[in-house]
């Protein structure tokens, strides 16, 4: 019998080597990235990226910071008259406190609140949160439910897309190696409409959610007019269940139509077991979130 | 001596080392730099269990700046642990996945951990074993070569009376299979060690050690060079809890490498390595039946405990001894048939945790109780007040109990906690009880602690020690009780306690000693430094040494304190003369306890601390989550020597304990951890805490402790899985027998409600 020669496991205390990069725009960091073919990664607050390389699960040959480019960062600050615009660069802290978006949209900030850890949410960038593209970022489900539109820098140019079109699976995106994440922009909530996120985590702080789900409901005259159900860490990707839209919809949002949709949602959920819940487990949670979340806005 | 004195015990002291540790000056292992120092990396096993076959180092070799490559081939020494089975570096064979297969020495970290990457093993996998249940049968795979069964012949048996014959006379029984996981320590500060050699072939060895001279001992032993030429030191020290009572592989490694490099050698581990590679609590599988009779009393107890050792054999193997005490002697019973029998698997390998077996062993007696006092049709807080122990008797095993507040501890929870107040939802409330070692723990032949104490010419104690610091406050303690004997202020007193060279002999942290044992040590020491002076105050204040008052830094007349001298004037005096003295006091104390025979009878601990907790918890219906809304620990602790430090050692219990009891595991796939990090691996944080905890102190001034004081230290841990658990069965009428109470696991046993 042939033997093999193996490696044994060696954990890591230092970084592995990399080359640091500090472009001059965007169209700069475009090229370094293509440059490097797929072996550069983009640095925001690096919470999710440092993580990963001292994990083992990244090794970049270059880190491209991108912190000090100005068309990426900048303030929350209106968009029009019915949108807000929110610079890929803005911290999970500055979400949080923005007095804007407290009053506007106070989703976003509840949702930050709920994240890490306010060290950790110093640092941590929205758009960090969105490109990672974990199935749990705790950010995309509440944005997508709002309608978010992304803007794509790419070699070829801007482009605007709907969120929902951004995530292509677990830690992959439409940016591809060359692409950037710019401004987040959401807009505002119609009249009768509200929303909710609700993350079910084991701990009360500095958790992963096992399941969560973000809606945005809007009543008019006593009457579900249109519902946007998005779920968190039970897909490859945020998962949008029209199963569960459709089954709001139409309806007057009792006890009962609730219940209705947050049984299509568990449904449609599509989970898998791994260290920190079963996939039976998921769904009955799935089932809780939107039930919660729902009874939140249409009460 | 009588008089005044300071009034130091009982109040509430900031620990002496509190400044240096919040402003970031406490000089930590990771601090420690020594000139010409390499950094060392060790590659750890691919396979649960193989053989090896070939290792090839010579890329590793070539990186630059590695000075020194070791395998296990390459190293001559002998092996470490209780069984002897535990090589330093392996070789032939590995059993379980944090094997050490080679080290290397380097000049950075950076190319340390380059060439241990670049080095090639050939394996042979081997069938692998998992589960001690599976590793018992008949054709599992031979962990041990020599070792038949996988069963390790270090096992337990107690019996008294006759326990068949009580338990089918009994009115009611019950019996049950309790199971505990892997959980770990999790210490703020990961592993570290730092070795140097000088030239005369003398070992230096920088260790966070929890047993400084039994180390000494291990390392001469393992290394074959005389104990005399190794000297370890400590620096401070970031969290252990039972995880530094061996000598391991990483601290021989570090030591090898040195030697063969002629430079120090410091190795740390990254926190992912610290979860992987550092010891464990033990998991177990526990069959327990109890039975009372009609008026509820108990009859007859039989336990049966499996217990997982992992791979190799640690110190944790005695874990028995502490554990079995528990389940014989909360409550009076007399017939009790016991049996521990620990296996070798693939899994890490398990030591010490704070509480030593107690909280697995307490998780199972405690629900028992409730549910057999269920069964009995008697309040279970009744039926725990008509079977508690008593103060002054002695248990089957022989333990002789002095001083005992079971039955104020009991009161005090069912007083607070308030067990009829109506409930919302499903809300429950639960209590459990425990007993455990507090005057000393005699699992080694010595339980003794020697205290040097040092008065110098400015007034300043020195306190010389080998009594170690872990973050308890046992430092603080001996500093207060040094300064009460002899009126000084605490602050006057220093604790060196981190070297071998320096520090009488300890036996080492464990077993809730240290304030106990090395109080008593200083409570002697700084006694003799008083007969030492008394003689010379009385001259100088022309009285006579009965009518002496140590007192705010001088010594005085009881009754007239205008006759006074400062202290330190009178040790100048004795050192600025012709035939001059030193102010030198010794104390060793060795408290009055047994080593247990071989039947496992024996007291030994020279006194017993008692315990009771209660809560009242919520669960969510929909998730099985579990919120703890107050949290009751009522502790019977001898006397509160500090209460500030007593309430850190009660309350880091309880979160501890809630993290053994609702979330944490250790998740092993094929011997291998799953959650290695702090997100996965979930310790509770300050905002799962109770919003409502409340601590009783009943203090019983127990004769053998110093001040009165019992030790305290691992005693808050113990009953919080039981408690949990019962206001758990109470809030959902399901018992669950497992731990941890994940949500999932809840959930589940609400589902599976009829
Ligand atoms: C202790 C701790 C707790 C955490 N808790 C939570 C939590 O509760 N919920 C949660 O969702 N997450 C959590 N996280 C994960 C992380 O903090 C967030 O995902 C964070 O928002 C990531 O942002 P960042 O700026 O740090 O990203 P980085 O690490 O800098 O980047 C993440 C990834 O996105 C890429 N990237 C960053 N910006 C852009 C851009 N503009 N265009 C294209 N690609 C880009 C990077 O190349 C990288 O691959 C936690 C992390 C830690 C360490």
């Amino acid at each position: 019998m042939r033997r093999r020669w193996e490696r044994g496991k060696v954990f890591r205390s230092v970084l592995p080597h990399f080359e640091y990069v500090r472009p001059r725009s965007v169209k700069d960091a475009i090229r370094i990235l293509a440059r490097y073919r797929g072996e550069a990664a983009l640095l925001a607050g690096g919470t999710d990226l440092v993580v990963r390389m001292k994990m083992d699960r990244a090794a970049p040959r270059a880190i491209v910071d991108i912190k000090r480019l100005a068309p990426l960062g900048g303030p929350v600050k209106p968009s029009g008259r019915s949108a807000i615009a929110i610079p890929p660069l803005t911290t999970l802290a500055e979400i949080a406190s923005s007095a804007l978006l407290k009053r506007r949209l106070p989703v976003l900030p509840a949702t930050a609140l709920l994240m890490a850890s306010p060290q950790v949410r110093n640092r941590a960038t929205v758009g960090g949160n969105l490109a990672n593209a974990a199935p749990s970022a705790d950010m995309a489900p509440p944005l997508m439910a709002l309608g978010a539109r992304v803007r794509i820098h790419t070699r070829g140019g801007v482009k605007t897309i709907p969120l929902e079109q951004f995530f292509t699976g677990p830690g992959e995106t439409v940016l591809g190696v060359t692409g950037i994440l710019g401004t987040i922009t959401v807009p505002l909530l119609p009249r009768g409409a509200r929303a909710s996120y609700q993350a079910y985590t084991v701990r009360e702080a500095m958790d992963l959610s096992i399941a969560s789900a973000a809606v945005r409901v809007q009543k008019k005259a006593g009457k579900v007019v249109s519902a946007c159900i998005v779920l968190g860490a039970v897909a490859p990707t945020p998962l949008r269940v029209p199963e569960a839209e459709e089954a709001l919809t139409g309806t007057r949002g009792t006890a009962g139509d609730i219940d209705a949709a947050a049984e299509a949602a568990s449904r449609a959920s599509m989970p898998i077991t791994d260290v920190r819940a079963t996939e039976g487990y998921r769904r009955d949670i799935v089932r809780v979130v939107v039930r919660r979340a729902l009874s939140e806005v249409l009460s | 001596m009588s008089g005044k004195t300071q009034g130091l015990i009982g109040s509430r002291v900031p620990k002496i080392d509190a400044w240096e540790k919040v402003t970031g000056t406490a000089r930590y292992g990771h601090d420690i730099t020594l000139p010409g120092m390499l950094h060392a990396r060790i590659l750890r096993s691919a396979h649960p269990h193989a053989r090896l076959l070939a290792i090839d180092t010579r890329a590793a070799r070539r990186v630059p700046g590695v000075k020194v490559v070791l395998t296990g081939d390459g190293v001559t020494c002998a092996n470490l642990g209780l069984m002897q089975d535990h090589p330093p570096l392996k070789s032939g064979k590995v059993r379980s996945i944090r094997d050490e297969i080679a080290a290397v020495a380097a000049t950075s970290e950076e190319a340390a951990e380059e060439a241990c990457r670049l080095i090639k093993v050939q394996y042979e996998p081997l069938p692998a074993v998992f589960d001690p249940l599976e590793a018992m049968k008949r054709g599992a795979p031979r962990i041990h070569d020599k070792v038949k069964g996988n069963l390790l012949s270090f096992n337990y048996r107690f019996s008294s009376g006759d326990v068949d014959s009580a338990l089918s006379r009994s009115a009611h029984v019950v019996e049950g299979t309790y199971t505990t996981r892997f959980v770990t320590h999790a210490c703020m500060e990961p592993c570290f060690a730092l070795a140097s050699w000088d030239p005369q072939g003398r070992l230096l060895l920088h260790s966070t050690t929890q047993i400084p001279y039994l180390l000494q001992g291990h390392m001469a032993k393992v290394l074959g060079i005389p104990g005399s030429a190794i000297r370890i030191k400590q620096p401070v020290i970031g969290g252990a809890f039972g995880s530094k009572l061996d000598t391991y592989p990483y601290e021989v490694i570090t030591a090898l490498l040195a030697r063969e490099a002629g430079r120090p050698v410091r190795l740390l581990y990254s926190r992912e390595e610290e979860f992987v590679c550092s010891p464990t609590r033990q998991p177990m599988i526990i069959k327990m039946a109890t039975g009372c009779d009609a008026d509820g009393k108990l009859t007859a107890r039989r336990c049966e405990v499996i217990l997982d050792n992992g791979a190799y054999t640690s110190w944790g193997i005695t874990t028995p001894h502490i554990m079995l005490l528990g389940i014989t002697s909360l409550y009076r019973v007399e017939n009790v048939l016991l049996t521990a029998q620990s296996v070798y698997t693939n899994n890490p390998t398990s030591g010490a945790f704070r509480g030593y077996g107690n909280p697995q062993g307490t998780f199972a007696n405690e629900q028992q109780m409730e549910a057999l006092a269920h069964k009995a049709g008697i309040d279970p807080v009744e039926f725990r007040l008509l079977n508690c122990n008593q103060p002054h008797s002695v248990t089957p095993q022989k333990f002789r109990i002095t001083t005992c507040a079971l039955r104020e501890c009991i009161e005090t929870c069912r007083d607070s906690i308030d067990f009829k107040a109506p409930k919302e939802g499903l809300e429950g409330v639960g209590m459990a009880s425990m007993f455990h070692v507090a005057g000393g723990g005699r699992v080694y032949k010595s339980d003794g602690c020697g205290v040097i104490a040092k008065l110098d010419d400015f007034a300043r104690l020195t306190l010389m020690t080998g009594a170690t610091e872990i973050g308890t406050g046992s430092d603080t303690a001996m500093a207060m009780i040094a300064a009460e004997e002899l009126g000084l202020p605490v602050e006057n007193v220093s604790v060196i306690n981190n070297d071998t060279d320096v520090g009488p002999w300890d036996v080492g942290i464990h077993a809730s000693r240290t304030t106990f044992i090395a109080g008593n040590a200083t409570i002697l020491a700084a006694r003799d430094i008083k007969a030492q002076l008394a003689p010379h105050a009385a001259e100088k204040l022309g009285c006579t040494e009965e009518e002496l008052e140590w007192f705010g830094g001088a010594i005085r007349v009881t009754g007239d304190h205008d006759r006074s001298i400062p202290i330190d004037k009178v040790v100048r005096s004795l050192h600025f003369r012709e035939q001059g003295k030193m102010v030198v006091g010794k104390g060793f104390y060795d408290p009055p306890n047994e080593f247990q025979a071989r039947d496992m009878t024996g007291n030994v601990s020279s006194t017993y601390a008692f315990a009771t907790h209660a809560c009242r918890v919520r669960v969510d219906p929909e998730t099985g989550r579990i919120t703890v809304l107050k949290f009751v620990a009522a502790h019977d602790v001898g006397r509160v020597i500090n209460p500030l430090g007593l309430d850190g050692q009660i309350e880091g219990a309880i979160a501890q304990g809630l993290g053994m009891a609702l979330t944490e595991q250790v998740r092993l796939d094929q011997g291998r951890m799953q959650n290695t990090s702090f997100l996965d691996y979930k310790l509770l944080m300050a905002r799962d805490m109770p919003r409502d905890i409340e601590l009783h102190y009943i203090e019983t001034n127990d004769p053998e402790g110093p001040y009165g004081a019992k030790g305290v230290s691992e005693a808050g841990i113990i009953p919080i899985p039981a408690a949990i658990a019962n206001a758990v069965a109470d809030a959902i009428r399901v018992r669950i027998h497992d731990l941890p109470l994940t949500p999932e696991r809840v959930l589940e046993a609400i589902k599976s409600k009829p």
